[in-house]
């Protein structure tokens, strides 16, 4: 199982409120469908407008990337700058 | 200005730009400088109501007049759907980025464009533009943040709902979203402190205020192919932007960069080339737009308007034990203000247990917005930095010592969620501390401000070429526009790696057909992540260059190293072998094998982030309310200075800017919601006669992720500027002054109502 943290607004929207869940993926592309599958939304609202941080490097566009249950997995708003 | 400590031989130089000549003796090509043979010359059709419903398009009398070639409005563009596409690290929804081009049903800004003509002169395309006749029906408009949000305010979208709360609201609005931020429990934060303050803050919208206009040329072939040439912060977001608005197929489209009079965020959407595209389409002939300075006001994206709420709470030892933002910003006429960005870097330079951070998306009856530097965090970390100012005098500390007693530190896990990885803040707090500037007396109606800031910094995807001409000199390509000496940076760099003389690599920023995909020139990411796939690319080949000197030396490749810009045996048992060095393997390439080049092709990740501290003193003159900069020190972490004097320039030209936000700039628009201010007399940006010299201090905490430590310089110096001045301000007049610009009728109110 890994650890994924959503803000507490996304929370609110996709988990009632809960910032901490937990499914069972080995890579990024597994843990968006085990979210979409959990909270119906949340891994599609990841994929197309979030960006996730995994041991404290924002990925913009995170796919191929493996996580483990040691793995410290955020979930942000993209981010762009000037 | 300190000197870097000098361990390599290339990187860490001041070494003269490759482009210098050309920009100083006016050879450099900028946007509005190609002219075409048969070229015609386009001008734009702009809504002179804040908001209005288009009932009518008349451009028959326009289409009329005597060397006029085309007429377009909105009727001639494909109606996009409205659904947020991912477009590098950005998500647009191309339906709003349509309407911005080209309004369709409602002009939601004045200066919003609503048709565009081309003709044989500039003349006779603004003659042409004054023949177009629109008929609006002019509806109520709403500017400022606050008033947009009220309940009767006038709504803008009827289809838009806000996002990010739950049940989805039945009424549409003007507040587009909602985001929030959680660390532990604020509220409890707050009962466990000493002091706890409370403020609101109002900043106002600013423009980048670069100096170069917006333009463009652009050329479809009857075969439909289109070269475009323009000043951008992306040409390939050029491309991929008109080629998802106008339905063309991205191989046809060619972009070509021209050098850039600056950006800072504002040119990295499109405004002109999607129209002079489709008015070349009609008149078969190239055309060229450029717009105004007026236009550039009036039509182009500034940063956004803020309002906002700050609580921090702290021990009368200085441990900040609870903090709460609530933020409002403006996202002009479209959904998309940088709030998300705003609330993750809010308290982000600070070591909390218990915060919370809400923001809020809002749209109103003024221009899109656009990245401006860092964008957000400028407006939020305002906040945060002047209450933590307010806290630090409250109970006697230290500004400086109040930071570092709450710095973030690797380890730190930031409100938005990150621990942070290695970071400078406290070597920016030390350095800051250290100065001669911090120690020096002020006089009478004098102030000093201390302010800190922080931005995350990003990668993304980067491409380089590196090729190995017949006399050993280099050609680099990459495709990342330069706008602050970024081809000197990647020259060093690949000098470095490859052990050459700088001086023997041309670097060139190339067009959209050869070279593969960039993300823009912005978040402070191309000395990174185009620089690590210059890396690339330089030990791509290098690697061939090894294998070259094998074959001539008739050895394995593992036998041969690469040091100081030569092939070496790799020891006494691959051979007795006279080193070999680049340019004699070059000049043997078409016996080993033919051309030899290294290529790279990325998407960077680990871009480390960066903080800066800043000094700001001021004098207040108290029967004028002027507020004069005396001096001005602004320290930051970049990492590694690949280019000292450039890192340099980018902090002060970002302190300068956030000089300008702090004391000056500010939209000033009329009842009817139209722009009063639209130029430079009337918009006051700093120039070099109003500011001292900025003393530009860099710290250098490599960032591990980069093989030379590169972090982005760019964003981080215009954040704490709003608060330096602020918190200045204040301790020169002994009165807090929530909102920005500090102009001298504020000044002067605010004075008057403390006595």
């Amino acid at each position: 199982m890994v650890k994924v943290t959503l803000s507490s607004g996304t929370a609110q929207q996709f988990t009632n409120g809960v910032t901490e869940v937990n499914v069972e993926a080995k890579n990024v592309r597994q843990m968006f469908k085990a979210l979409e599958a959990d909270f119906p939304g949340l891994g599609e609202e990841i994929q197309t407008s979030m960006s996730v941080a995994i041991d404290g490097v924002i990925l913009p566009d995170p796919f191929l990337e493996e996580v483990t249950e040691d793995s410290e997995i955020y979930v942000l708003p993209k981010i762009g700058g000037g | 200005m300190n000197e870097q400590p000098k361990q390599y031989k290339w990187v860490g130089t001041r070494a003269i730009r490759p482009d210098g000549v050309d920009k100083v003796t006016g050879r450099a090509m900028y946007g509005a400088d190609l002219a075409l043979p048969g070229m015609v010359e386009g001008k734009v059709v702009r809504s002179p109501h804040a908001h209005a419903r288009i009932i009518s398009i008349d451009t028959s009398k326009a289409e009329a007049l005597k060397g006029v070639t085309a007429v377009i409005t909105a009727a001639d563009m494909p109606v996009a759907d409205s659904k947020p596409v991912a477009s590098g690290e950005a998500m647009i929804n191309f339906k709003d980025l349509a309407n911005n081009v080209l309004a369709r049903e409602k002009a939601l800004y004045e200066g919003q464009a609503v048709a565009a003509v081309a003709a044989t002169t500039a003349a006779i395309a603004e003659k042409a533009a004054a023949l177009v006749v629109v008929n609006y029906e002019v509806l109520p408009h709403v500017i400022d943040v606050m008033e947009a949000i009220k309940e009767d305010a006038p709504v803008l979208h009827d289809d838009m709902f806000t996002g990010g709360v739950k049940p989805k609201p039945e009424k549409a609005s003007n507040v587009a979203n909602r985001v929030e931020f959680a660390l532990g429990d604020a509220e409890a934060g707050f009962a466990a402190a000493d002091l706890v303050i409370e403020r609101k803050f109002t900043t106002e919208p600013v423009h980048q205020g670069y100096i170069e206009p917006h333009a463009v040329v652009a050329d479809m072939n009857p075969d439909g192919k289109v070269d475009v040439f323009c000043s951008s912060q992306g040409h390939f977001m050029v491309r991929a932007f008109c080629s998802q608005l106008l339905h063309i197929e991205m191989s046809k489209i060619k972009v070509t960069a021209a050098e850039i009079g600056g950006g800072f965020g504002g040119k990295t959407t499109v405004y002109l080339e999607p129209l002079a595209i489709m008015l070349s389409r009609k008149s078969g002939r190239p055309v060229r737009m450029t717009m105004s300075r007026e236009e550039v006001f009036r039509g182009s994206g500034a940063t956004s308007g803020a309002a906002m709420t700050i609580k921090m709470g702290a021990t009368k030892d200085g441990k900040i034990t609870g903090a709460y933002a609530e933020l409002y910003l403006q996202a002009g006429a479209f959904p998309g203000s940088p709030v998300g960005p705003a609330a993750m870097t809010a308290f982000a330079p600070y070591d909390l247990d218990n915060v919370k951070v809400v923001g809020f998306d809002v749209v109103s009856n003024r221009q899109k917005v656009v990245a401006y530097r860092a964008p957000g965090a400028p407006i939020s970390e305002y906040g945060v930095e002047s209450v933590v100012d307010e806290l630090a005098s409250e109970l006697g500390i230290d500004p400086i010592e109040i930071r570092t007693i709450n710095a973030a530190k690797e380890g730190t896990q930031a409100a938005y969620g990150v621990k942070f990885g290695t970071i400078g803040f406290q070597e920016t707090l030390d350095a800051a501390k250290a100065t001669e500037h911090f120690k020096t007396p002020l006089g009478p109606n004098q102030g000093r401000g201390v302010a800190s800031g922080f931005w995350f910094n990003i990668g993304g995807e980067s491409c380089a070429g590196i090729r190995v001409n017949e006399d050993g000199s280099i050609s680099l390509t990459e495709g990342s526009p330069d706008i602050g000496g970024s081809r000197a940076s990647m020259a060093l760099m690949a000098a470095e790696t490859l052990g050459v003389d700088y001086h023997s690599i041309k670097p060139s920023v190339v067009d959209t057909d050869a070279i593969g995909y960039h993300f823009v020139t912005g978040g402070s990411r191309v000395t990174f992540a185009t620089g690590m796939a210059v890396v690339e690319a330089s030990k791509a080949a290098i690697d061939e260059l090894r294998a070259r000197a094998a074959k001539v030396w008739d050895v394995d490749v593992d036998g041969v190293v690469w040091e100081d810009g030569h092939a070496k045996p790799a020891s006494t048992n691959v051979g007795d072998f006279e080193p070999m060095s680049l340019a004699e393997i070059a000049k043997v390439a078409n016996k080993t094998g033919g051309p030899i080049s290294g290529h790279a092709d990325i998407n960077a990740k680990g871009a480390g982030p960066a903080f800066g501290t800043h000094i700001c003193d001021v004098e207040v003159d108290p029967d004028t309310g002027h507020v004069t900069v005396l001096r001005y020190t602004a320290v930051q972490d970049a990492g590694r200075a690949i280019h000292p004097a450039y890192v340099e320039g980018q902090i002060q030209g970002g302190a300068v800017q956030g000089i300008g936000w702090a004391l000056n700039e500010e939209y000033i628009y009329d009842k009817n919601g139209r722009l009063e201010n639209a130029g430079f007399l009337d918009y006051r940006v700093p120039v070099a006669s109003d500011l001292p010299m900025i003393d530009a201090i860099i710290v250098e905490v490599p960032n591990p992720t980069h093989p030379f430590g590169v972090r982005g310089v760019g964003e981080v110096p215009i954040i704490p500027p709003l608060a330096a001045v602020s918190n200045a301000v204040a301790a020169a007049t002994g009165v807090r002054f929530n909102q920005l610009p500090l102009s001298p009728p504020t000044i002067l109110a605010g004075i008057a109502a403390s006595k």
